[in-house]
């Protein structure tokens, strides 16, 4: 298994949102973290397995799932419900990003198995890698987490 | 084009981003039909003729791969053009499907420019 970076992981999401939906969002500096974390609400998570195991979490605010949606829907961010669409954009991004993330960790030969998305844990342990974007409206965070076990413990 | 298309994916969202970026490849939105499992695609093609799936494979009740192998596998299906639209990274499940009548698989995340010329491109070579 390669390890990933924060770089990477910070990469791999701008790259993300930039081709499924032409959002661009920036990398947020360390002293800004904690303003942004404030904003945060949603969180959807998926599991993989195989070779390894692990998770990789979603985390958004209000703002930034609103206009994720409307840019995947090609709507405005007031034609978007928050509950329903909101939610459906943050777990498919959620899924892709993983597909994504286990590549990196894998290559394409490595047998991966990706579970499906569903609802996420905003609070959990530091270990494996994280970036922190802000776009227009809002502030995401993505964390790739390489063990099952220790989610469950710290939850 | 009066060609059938079949978007199989469990994501409503994603869906309805497919079926924009299908209206642009020319298909009349009469002719875009969705499932959000392999059941649910099986169930709409025993009822509209199906030129092309878009498939995705990562899906509860019935996964992608279960509902092509069910397609294949059933008397004259196999004219329907099968694209797999996924994570999916894995090569040697992806060559695999082939076996069950996938012509072509293209990545998530993917421009909306590359599904629309794949969906051209395939639409094109059946007609």
């Amino acid at each position: 298994m390669n390890a990933i970076t924060n770089t990477q992981i910070t990469d791999i999401v701008v790259d993300i949102f930039e081709r499924t939906c032409f959002l661009i969002a920036d990398e947020i500096e360390n002293d800004d973290i904690a303003h942004f974390q404030s904003q945060i609400k949603w969180s959807s998570k998926i599991k993989y397995s195989g070779t390894h195991e692990g998770e990789i979490f979603v985390d958004a605010s209000d703002g930034f799932l609103q206009e994720l949606a409307s840019c995947m829907l090609g709507v405005g961010t007031d034609e978007v419900d928050l509950e329903e669409e909101g939610v459906q954009a943050c777990r498919e991004i959620t899924n892709i990003i993983a597909g994504s993330i286990i590549l990196s960790i894998g290559g394409d030969h490595d047998e991966y198995k990706l579970g499906l998305p569903e609802k996420g844990t905003i609070t959990r342990t530091g270990i494996g890698a994280e970036c922190y974007l802000a776009s227009s409206c809002g502030v995401v965070h993505v964390h790739w987490h390489p063990q099952v076990g220790e989610i469950e413990k710290a939850a | 084009m009066t060609c059938n298309v079949l978007i199989v994916d469990d994501s409503p969202i994603l869906r309805k981003a497919i079926t924009k970026v299908v209206k642009l490849a020319g298909i009349d939105e009469d002719h875009i039909h969705e499932a959000g499992n392999g059941q649910e695609a099986l169930e709409i093609i025993d009822m509209v003729w199906i030129d092309l799936v878009l498939l995705d494979l990562n899906m509860p009740v019935m996964d992608g791969e279960e509902f092509a192998k069910a397609l294949h596998e059933r008397d004259d299906m196999d004219r329907v053009e099968i694209v797999i639209v996924s994570t999916e990274s894995n090569q040697d499940r992806l060559d695999r499907m082939k076996q069950y009548g996938v012509v072509e698989s293209l990545r998530k995340p993917f421009e909306p420019e590359d599904l629309c010329k794949l969906i051209s491109r395939t639409l094109g070579v059946k007609t």
